[in-house]
């Protein structure tokens, strides 16, 4: 069974439109999700959670429809996270437990303990006096406590200091060993979808650029520092996007497509991701 | 739907003490002039009030991703509202009655039937002004609200000084058994329910 399947899934808005948006996610597998803000990572897991109603298309999460009502039966094996927590904030870590116990039908209560004690998270504090940082381990304490089989989060890291951060990805690494358990993470910041993720899928003004496996797009693409004269000379389905500076060309090309012979760079995430935007653009 | 009650009731216990205190404030003042608005309020706190606290939070982003039916949702503020009608029925009827026993003031006649048409005026207020709520979100839907609560506030003005038409008003509900009453209004509420989500889905899921 997929985790996650989506097809043609479209949705607009005044001014904004997510067209046609395919892509699959294994099981036991994780997918991030990146784009910068505003490229519609949100809207689309607002579509994969049934919590939006697309204009077109379908998505499956689990094997179930998100528009049937048997989805909301689903959901007891999802955990979300939101980019702000969302919780009411004049209640405490305790009573949140104490609401999720009766949400999710398999709720651990030792397992939520123990993640209050290893993320350091008071039991009695009100959500209003957390920082950015607590209220978004506090969801992630509450996304994880309930023997979910996938896990959706809308930019977990984002505006946490890099210590948050590591901590947040060690602990979705962890929740990773089990095999069958998938994740679905969005974030602008791509070195920590580098470290996490199986499959990459770039969305850029709300369209699909981009859907692949990590190691299959860094094997796929290079980095060419050239000259003018060298970027003319490259095929140009090779090309996927420039950038000039003082000393040159700095191109992203697809290896397969490149004569053999010339100087390559691997490329990092984040090149690529960046190359894809620019080529756009130019 | 357990969940959601525990939710709204944990919100009431840390956020709306001090305005639950008012509200057995008007249930206490003798002679039980001030019951109507205790009534009111109560509607008001339990559901109108609760839904601005998970706007703000913006709980509901997240409740629509957690497994909760959007009726769930929709039903537990109609739940919570009714709990309140209920809780002020109970406060209001101790208070009055431990008041006639020690002498404090006299019970009006015909107290326990004004109690179950406050409760019914109530009720038709949940009816009213949620399905708008729902619909059209708490800021703008809060006009709804203030409009029912000016028209029963009027009505209960208007009554106070004329002791007549309060009479009239009585006499004529009377006809019916009055426990019939809150049994209608619950009635109406529930049959606004599917209007309520409705309206919900519309502005949620746009």
């Amino acid at each position: 069974m997929n985790a996650i399947e989506v097809r043609d899934l479209s949705k607009s808005y005044p001014g904004f439109t997510l067209s046609n948006i395919s892509f699959t996610l294994p099981e036991g597998c994780i997918m991030g999700l990146v784009g910068e803000n505003g490229a519609g990572k949100s809207t689309l897991i607002r579509l994969i959670m049934g919590a939006a109603r697309a204009d077109s298309g379908q998505a499956l999460a689990l094997g179930a429809d998100v528009t049937a009502p048997a989805f909301t039966k689903t959901k007891d094996d999802i955990g979300v996270v939101l980019d702000e927590a969302h919780f009411p904030t004049s209640l405490n870590a305790r009573q949140l437990g104490r609401i999720m116990a009766a949400t999710y039908s398999r709720w651990d209560q030792t397992v939520y303990d123990g993640y209050l004690k290893r993320l350091d998270l008071p039991e009695r504090k009100r959500v209003q006096d957390f920082s950015r940082g607590m209220r978004m381990k506090l969801a992630l304490a509450c996304a994880l406590s309930h023997d979910a089989k996938l896990l959706v989060l809308d930019e977990p890291t984002g505006g946490l200091d890099p210590m948050v951060r590591d901590e947040i990805l060690d602990i979705l690494e962890d929740f990773t060993r089990q095999e069958d358990r998938s994740v679905l993470i969005s974030s602008h910041i791509v070195s920590d979808l580098e470290k996490l993720c199986d499959y990459i899928a770039f969305l850029h003004k709300g369209k699909l650029l981009l859907f692949e496996e990590k190691d299959r797009l860094l094997e796929d693409y290079a980095m060419a520092r050239v000259t003018e004269a060298e970027l003319e000379a490259l095929p140009k389905p090779a090309v996927k996007g420039t950038r000039r500076g003082k000393y040159g060309v700095e191109a992203l090309v697809e290896r397969r497509l490149v004569p053999s012979g010339a100087a390559l760079e691997k490329p990092t995430l984040e090149d690529i991701i960046v190359f894809f935007a620019r080529g756009d653009k130019e | 739907m357990k969940a959601l009650i525990r939710k709204d009731i944990y919100l009431m216990l840390t956020q709306f003490r001090s305005l639950f205190l008012v509200m057995v404030i008007f249930s206490a003042i003798p002679g039980g002039l001030f019951v109507p608005f205790s009534f009111l309020y109560a509607m008001m706190l339990t559901s109108v009030s609760l839904m601005s606290v998970d706007e703000q939070s913006q709980w509901e982003a997240l409740a629509l991703m957690l497994p909760y039916s959007r009726r769930q949702l929709v039903t537990v503020k109609y739940v919570m509202g009714w709990l309140g009608i209920a809780a002020t029925l109970v406060i209001s009827a101790a208070l009055q009655g431990l008041w006639a026993v020690t002498g404090v003031s006299e019970l009006q006649e015909g107290f326990f039937e004004a109690m179950c048409v406050y409760a019914a005026i109530a009720g038709v207020g949940l009816a009213l002004v949620l399905p708008v709520n729902f619909r059209f979100g708490y800021a703008k839907g809060r006009i709804m609200t203030i409009l029912f609560a000016g028209i029963i506030g009027g009505a209960v003005g208007v009554s106070m000084n004329n002791e007549e038409a309060a009479l009239t008003f009585l006499s004529a509900v009377s006809r019916v058994p009055v426990p019939v009453y809150p049994l209608l209004a619950a009635a109406l509420c529930a049959a606004t329910i599917p209007l309520s989500v409705a309206g919900y889905k519309k502005r949620v899921e746009k």
